[in-house]
């Protein structure tokens, strides 16, 4: 038992992060839109944020040095502020769009009003990260959100058509619309590495006292383990979108409809096991982003932080992550669609992906800092060509959002 | 409104009758929650509602004109039967009835746009 609560940080952070609002809206527009075609961005998207988790939480782990500490020192004063600018930016829309999915979940779960449960939401997300120890937080967010695996059921009962599945897995356009086909590879791209998930796992290798080289084989696990079921549960989202999405001329655009393909082929437990999951999953997400807010600006200014400490110990780590929190309610309070913001988040989170991994991969291998424990050939190699395929992805993001109409054509 | 913006706009409520359908149609299975149901049917008819209001609203171009007010009729016949499903979460009587004239106004919508 304690070998699995030993990965719950890569479950949390796979579970928060990989299948967050963003992705679970992603994979099922996708699968709607475009049945299984892109099933391969998923697994490419997986296997990068495997090689740069793995990474940053060796070099939390050897150099005790979290992703933010790492890009002050190799970027610059300049251009790294540049990059927690952006990063920041990005964490507060992520963080706004899983506060307002929350109080959506909560809405479907119990049909109060939304807008009081946007505080409720607040306030179950405010008590749970001052009351829990970080593997508490890992633990319930982490593992309530594998109810996720309900859409994995769902898939395999819905008898999916595995030469189109088999299909997927190779890159073909088929749809007279190129360039919907390239902004959704690029949204489940940019779901599936989102910079918060590395800030949030290698600050998270650092709460967890990660040490070599026990903890190494531990962190590749983790980031394996994790990220595997992420693409599990991603890939059978998308599943059952194109199987009832797809016939029946469907486009999801809330959380209730991808709900509903849970509880078409499982009924009412199918429904709220999905509902249970999106909760803790969402709720996971949100505390990685205003976590990895609140780590960002401490690692880069140089203050205390850690949620291991007493919040008296590290008051400007503390109140960064309440101010997150505080900002991703006031912008969901105002009305603005979380959806929305999702998509958007989605995007351009893309832009800031590069200024985050590339000092990432010049500390992984560099030896004067990491040692024996230096990328080996085969990380560096696959670290560099992800990094071109995150700098293409990057630079087409924004006219992508712009000429497809996000999207809608 | 352009044959495009038409023919998106069919699409959209096709889109979202064919999905107040399925949803009443786990009511009438008893496979599904009250609460979601409300929730969900109000988010539906809502967005129905703005479909209609955006569709009423606009200037057809050429033969467009009859064909945009009848998909601004059916968006407003669906959109009334969301907001049954959304008062009555529990009642499978009507949602047999509002999962029929979903369908039917999905159908309808499927039919305008290919006359396009």
């Amino acid at each position: 038992m304690s070998k699995v609560f030993q990965i719950s940080l890569g479950i949390l952070a796979a579970i928060g992060g990989f299948v967050d609002i963003g992705d679970i809206v992603f994979s099922a527009t996708a699968g709607a839109t475009l049945g299984y075609q892109l099933i391969w961005a998923v697994l490419v998207g997986a296997v990068g944020i495997m090689i740069y988790s793995e990474m940053c939480g060796r070099v939390a782990a050897v150099a005790k040095r979290p992703v933010f500490d790492v890009v002050r020192e190799r970027l610059g004063y300049k251009v790294g502020l540049t990059t927690l600018c952006a990063s920041q930016f990005v964490n507060a829309m992520t963080c706004a769009a899983e506060v307002g999915g929350v109080a959506i979940v909560l809405r479907y779960l119990f049909g109060l009003p939304y807008r009081p449960l946007i505080a409720v939401s607040l306030l179950i997300l405010l008590v749970s990260v001052w009351f829990l120890p970080f593997e508490w937080i890992e633990r319930v967010f982490g593992f309530g959100g594998l109810m996720l695996i309900v859409f994995a059921v769902a898939a395999v009962k819905l008898h999916p058509n595995m030469g189109a599945l088999g299909h997927g897995l190779i890159p073909h356009i088929d749809t007279p619309s190129p360039l919907i086909w390239f902004y959704f590879v690029v949204g489940i791209l940019g779901a599936t590495v989102a910079p918060y998930e590395v800030y949030f796992y290698s600050s998270g290798g650092v709460e967890d006292g990660w040490v070599p080289p026990h903890d190494l084989k531990l962190n590749k696990l983790t980031s394996i383990l994790g990220y595997a079921l992420g693409t599990v549960l991603s890939v059978s989202i998308m599943v059952v979108a194109a199987e009832l999405f797809v016939p029946q001329g469907i486009e999801p655009g809330f959380l209730g409809t991808v709900a509903l393909a849970a509880q078409t082929p499982l009924g009412e437990v199918g429904l709220i096991l999905a509902l249970l999951g999106m909760f803790f999953a969402i709720s996971g997400a949100s505390i990685d982003t205003a976590l990895s807010g609140a780590y960002n600006m401490a690692q880069f200014f140089g203050w205390e932080w850690g949620k291991y400490q007493k919040p008296a110990r590290a008051p400007r780590f503390t109140i960064t992550w309440m101010a997150f929190f505080g900002l991703a309610f006031l912008v969901v309070i105002s009305g603005v669609d979380p959806i929305f913001v999702t998509e958007l988040s989605v995007v351009f989170s893309v832009v800031a992906l590069p200024l985050t991994y590339v000092p990432i991969l010049l500390v992984a291998g560099d030896k004067n800092y990491m040692g024996d424990h230096a990328n080996g050939r085969l990380a560096s190699t696959l670290g560099w060509v992800y990094l071109v395929i995150i700098l293409v992805v990057s630079l087409a993001a924004v006219p992508l959002l712009v000429l497809t109409n996000m999207g809608e054509g | 409104m352009t044959e495009y913006r038409f023919s998106k706009d069919s699409e959209s409520l096709q889109s979202l009758a064919t999905e107040g359908s399925v949803l009443a149609d786990g009511v009438v299975d008893g496979r599904t929650t009250s609460a979601f149901v409300r929730t969900h049917a109000q988010e539906l008819a809502s967005d129905t509602e703005k479909l209609a209001s955006v569709v009423a609203s606009t200037h057809p171009e050429g033969g467009l004109a009859s064909k945009t007010k009848q998909l601004a009729s059916l968006a407003r016949t669906a959109a009334s039967q969301l907001r049954t499903l959304a008062d009555h979460p529990s009642d499978p009587a009507r949602a047999a009835h509002v999962r029929s004239a979903l369908a039917n106004a999905a159908d309808a919508a499927a039919k305008l746009q290919k006359g396009v």
